[in-house]
């Protein structure tokens, strides 16, 4: 057997090459940075400055799926913030500097959103990670971040692995799908008695934390639950549609693509079922309820941010100034961009000295803060989550109608 | 609704399992008449279909064409994206390469996706019904105009292909160049003019599949791939170089899919469509497994 | 690069039985690897060694595919797949508590099992239809990771350890470097010396025609099989090392593009050469990451398909084929035209008259 001695001899001399290498790469630590140690945000040193601050600029980094089948979300909240950053830049930015934001395209690519996050802290030096869009891609980077000691403000990437203190680095400004799902299902069950409900969701993670959600909403109440986890990419939806129709759910709860809710919600229909329906906040957007609103009416569904059509100040200001700026109506994702460069906006403006350090002491000193967009946004020493609560709205016509500005669980 | 038993509810989703199954083997026919005159696989065929429906969306809701006429458009571009892949890739791939059309191809996918997104944009939208929002219940199940239209066209569609294969010089020619191209010259077939035909009618059905396929669930840059995927399981199954094998097999994927989804739950539709792939290999008989072109070798 | 395309194996290995002659032309060739391997140390920053990094580990995958593919002609659709195996055995291991010996132990056991189911319907299979098999494999695997959240962390995807072994610490881009050299380097060593053996040369000829190969007595069931366990230990191992190295891992990584994206590279690459396996990691890893460099980050999609597109339609050997096309333009006399790690030679029977991979 050739392979055999093959694996003899190379043993030998990888074993070799190794040792020689390993003596080069000794030389060469002295040479290169093993990691960076002015940006480690332990404390607050006002004086201290950190990477990518300079006397006129602020550096701001983040990934985003702009390509790929996700990269509707990722280029409507790289828009959001670019709209809020060039609206601070001419009134003068923050700290007497203006801010410099680059968005890298992930494509929703865990593996990709690393080799990109390492470009911008590395290479382009940013000062923190600002907002952000997707779960799975920021996931990515979540290990690298703490390692490096990288402030994430607010992305949007609801996990039930985020918003505590095993990655203190990332701050939170959004509920994760475990709690989303209590919520919504405790609102709709306050609509009237239900014998059965069923959850349709993307087989997995998010799936998972849904039904973990609804079960906790549901103890108790002698209320049955039907779960159907499906795989992104159903050709047919026929199969769902008469599990759905056979089990007879007095509510159908959704968490799946646009594209995917769309058509199961096709399929249900085409046989002739119509239940009521609750879906996560995916479906507050425009984008879906312009294309599959005819299918969805009368649907529930939570808000993770203010409906654009609410009366609240703040978001008629939102809406006017994303106009003012970009010409367009804003969406649900520019919305969330929007808050995203403003919660670190807000942060940078109360930090004592621009280092990591500060920026995670301003973090922490945040409570209660008013967006308008968000639910208020509370950190702090030990907490990590931002907002513990959702609106809840509901499909009429071509229009989000708003039920209940917010619902919370009252941490 | 309450009257609704599992019997009936089984039969609704083989009815639909069968619809699905019949837009697979329209697809297929295009990938097996392509891989009759060129022997290569076009990973990016898929997303021809997607440029039509994307693009005859985009034509119909956004610049407000009517919708005939934005289909019209969408099947001539499929039909010239299509020629345009074999006359500007394909065409070049040396001989004896195996594995190099699955390269340039892939690089052509990627490239359709991201031009598609750029042009229109990556959103999900609802299609034009084409007849899917009409129907009738007959013993029970749920027919709709779409369903029918499906079933025939794909009917007259392998009909008409196995005719012309058959029955015609038409066919005689392709089997001809099929077979081998160089003395299917010599024997005075034009092979490019014929190539280029298959090409372009390849285009056509893409398109019609598109449509269809977006007319019952929504259209967006990615939503052909999880389509083609398992056109090709089918065709690799039933052999790209057979022709009515691989058409059924096609079928009966799509009903068996729906069978299984409905029977196990629809996160086992998944692994009962692969492990089906596994044992069906495992236990067809030895002389179909053999592809032609080694037979010959 | 394309100096280290004729670079061949390292003396060290082969000083035994090489004959002198062979041995006085290879030692600067030697030295060459050397000097490059140690360029990124001494040069490079962190965010270029952990780059290069990922190199050396997917360079373990496609030397692995190489052997399968660009060796014994057999297309697997399921490599990434095999990479995933090698990442999450490693992953479970490591929550277990065990060292670095017992994850490896595990990823080659499990990798060796695994290679075996899906090496034994080659018995019965090849060209596209074996690639089917492939396929199911790995869509099976990514089935099962999205349904053991616990386990494997789902869909998500979950962190992984750093592998530390004595100060090398594989969350350090430098020492994940150095790390990821030793198996990179032991890989290639393999493959390069496959081709000098009795199953190299048989592998060459199943690839080239079954009828053939049977025809001259050699084993055709059993080269495969062969083949396809060690391709799916280097990739078991490639996966193992990818996850050390990133320090996360989730079912996109292994999934069936990722598969295909290997097979871009060992063709993009040049198959059969070990250089090639080489050259075509270098291009899936730092590809995208060019766009970025060069300020054009959003560009890759867009330009990336129709780049690939166009490369393998003008290289169609791969880079290595391409460069060995301009070196033979100046190429002297001395080199000996039928080397043995140089299978992939344009001399070669054409494939198309024997035409065993559809």
């Amino acid at each position: 057997m050739g392979l055999r001695t093959a694996h003899r001899r190379a043993r030998l001399a990888a074993a070799a090459t190794g040792i020689t290498l390993l003596a080069a790469g000794c030389g060469g630590a002295t040479t290169s940075t093993t990691g960076d140690a002015a940006g480690a945000a332990t404390t607050c040193d006002p004086k201290a400055v950190g990477p990518g601050v300079t006397d006129k600029e602020i550096l701001l980094g983040t990934t985003m799926p702009l390509t790929g089948s996700a990269a509707a979300g990722g280029l409507g909240t790289k828009e959001g913030q670019e709209a809020f950053y060039s609206k601070l830049n001419k009134e003068g930015g923050v700290q007497g500097r203006t801010i410099k934001l680059t968005v890298l395209d992930d494509a929703y690519d865990p593996s990709q959103a690393q080799k990109q996050m390492r470009q911008l802290v590395e290479r382009d030096k940013i000062f923190a990670v600002s907002g952000g869009e997707g779960t799975p891609n920021f996931l990515g980077v979540v290990p690298y971040l703490k390692r490096q000691k990288v402030p994430a403000i607010a992305p949007y990437a609801p996990s039930d692995t985020l918003g505590n203190m095993t990655n203190p680095d990332v701050f939170m400004a959004t509920v994760d799908y475990i709690q989303e799902f209590d919520l919504l299902t405790g609102y709709v069950l306050k609509q009237g008695p239900a014998k059965k409900v069923a959850l349709v969701g993307v087989a997995g993670n998010v799936g998972d934390n849904a039904k973990a959600g609804m079960e906790k909403a549901l103890a108790g109440k002698g209320v049955e639950l039907l779960y159907i986890p499906e795989t992104p990419g159903t050709t047919d939806f026929t199969p769902i549609a008469s599990q759905l129709k056979q089990s007879g759910a007095d509510w159908v709860f959704l968490i799946l693509t646009n594209a995917d809710t769309g058509g199961l919600l096709q399929a249900v229909s085409r046989i002739g079922y119509t239940p009521k329906t609750a879906a996560w906040a995916g479906m507050s957007d425009d984008s879906y309820i312009k294309e599959f609103g005819a299918l969805s009416q009368n649907m529930i569904v939570a808000l993770e941010t203010a409906s654009l059509a609410s009366s609240n100040p703040k978001v008629q200001q939102f809406v006017r100034d994303f106009k003012a700026e970009t010409g367009q109506e804003p969406t649900k994702f520019n919305q969330l961009g929007w808050v995203q460069a403003q919660l670190t906006t807000e942060a940078l403006k109360r930090a004592k000295g621009l280092s990591r350090g500060c920026l995670v002491e301003a973090l922490e000193s945040v409570s209660g803060f008013e967006t308008g967009i968000l639910p208020p946004v509370t950190w702090g020493k030990d907490d990590r989550a931002g907002v513990d609560a959702v609106g809840i709205g509901q499909i009429k016509g071509d229009k989000l109608v708003v039920l209940e500005e917010t619902t919370s669980s009252g941490k | 609704m309450g009257a609704d038993t599992s019997a009936g509810g089984l039969t609704q989703v083989l009815w639909g399992g069968l619809t699905v199954g019949c837009l697979y083997a329209v697809l297929l026919l295009g990938v097996l008449i392509v891989f009759q005159v060129s022997k290569s696989i076009n990973f990016a065929y898929g997303q021809v279909g997607m440029v039509a429906a994307l693009g005859g969306w985009y034509l119909a809701s956004a610049a407000g064409l009517p919708i005939w006429s934005a289909l019209i458009i969408g099947a001539a571009a499929a039909v010239l994206v299509n020629s345009a892949i074999d006359f500007v890739a394909i065409r070049r791939i040396p001989e004896g390469r195996p594995g190099l059309d699955l390269v340039v191809t892939l690089g052509l996918f990627l490239l359709l996706t991201a031009v598609m997104q750029q042009l229109v944009d990556a959103n999900s939208h609802t299609f034009a019904s084409l007849g899917s929002d009409t129907s009738t219940v007959v013993g029970g199940v749920v027919v709709s105009v779409n369903d029918v239209f499906v079933i025939a066209l794909t009917l007259v569609l392998v009909t008409v292909a196995h005719l012309l294969l058959t029955r015609t010089s038409l066919g005689t020619s392709l089997r001809a160049s099929a077979e081998d191209a160089t003395i299917a010259s010599a024997a005075g077939v034009n092979v490019l003019r014929l190539r280029t035909g298959v090409w372009a009618v390849a285009g056509l059905l893409a398109a019609v599949v598109g449509y269809l396929v977006a007319s019952r669930l929504s259209v967006d840059a990615f939503y052909m791939t999880p389509i083609l995927v398992k056109v090709f399981i089918a065709g690799m199954i039933g052999g790209l170089d057979r022709f009515l094998a691989p058409l059924l097999v096609a079928v009966l994927l799509g009903v068996y899919e729906a069978g299984a989804a409905f029977l196990l739950g629809a996160s086992a539709g998944t692994p009962a469509v692969f492990l089906l792939i596994i044992v069906a290999l495992a236990v067809m008989p030895r002389r179909f497994m053999n592809e032609r072109s080694e037979v010959r070798a | 690069m394309s100096t280290r395309s004729r670079t061949g194996a390292p003396s060290v290995a082969l000083g035994a039985t090489a004959d002198p002659r062979l041995k006085r032309s290879r030692l600067p060739r030697l030295l060459l690897v050397v000097v490059i391997a140690a360029l990124p140390p001494l040069f490079f920053d962190d965010y270029w060694l952990f780059l290069v990094a990922q190199v050396a580990a997917f360079a373990v995958a496609t030397l692995g595919l190489d052997i399968l593919y660009g060796r014994t002609g057999q297309m697997s659709l399921a490599h990434a797949s095999f990479m995933g195996v090698g990442a999450y055995t490693g992953h479970l291991l490591a929550g277990l508590n065990q060292g670095v010996a017992v994850q490896l132990l595990g990823v080659l056991v499990v990798s060796v099992l695994a290679g075996l189911v899906v090496a034994l319907p080659t018995l019965r299979l090849s060209g596209m239809r074996l690639a089917l098999v492939t396929l199911a494999f790995g869509e099976l695997l990514a089935w099962v990771l999205i349904n053991t959240t616990d386990l494997t962390g789902g869909t998500q995807g979950t962190s992984v350890d750093p592998v530390v072994i004595g100060p090398l610490d594989s969350s350090v881009p430098m020492q994940a470097y150095l790390m990821a050299l030793v198996p990179a380097s032991i890989a290639t060593l393999i493959v390069l010396h496959l081709g000098r053996t009795q199953m190299g040369r048989r592998m060459l000829i199943v690839r080239d025609s079954e009828t053939a190969a049977r025809s001259v007595g050699v084993a055709v069931a059993r080269t495969k099989v062969i083949s396809f366990l060690v391709s799916a230990v280097f990739a078991g191992v490639a996966g193992w090392l990818y996850a050390a190295v990133a320090g996360f891992i989730s079912p996109p990584d292994f999934n069936l593009f990722a598969s295909v994206y290997l097979l871009v590279a060992v063709i993009v690459g040049g198959a059969g050469s070990a250089v090639g396996a080489w050259l075509g990691a270098a291009y899936i890893v730092l590809m995208p990451q060019a766009f970025s460099l060069v300020g054009q980050p959003n560009l890759y999609p867009l330009v990336g398909g129709a780049l690939l597109a166009v490369v393998a339609l003008l290289v169609p050997d791969g880079i290595v084929g391409l460069s060995r096309r301009l070196a033979g333009r100046f190429r002297r006399a001395e080199d000996r035209p039928n080397h043995p790690d140089r299978p992939n030679h344009p001399d070669r029977p054409d494939r198309s008259t024997s035409g065993g991979d559809r």
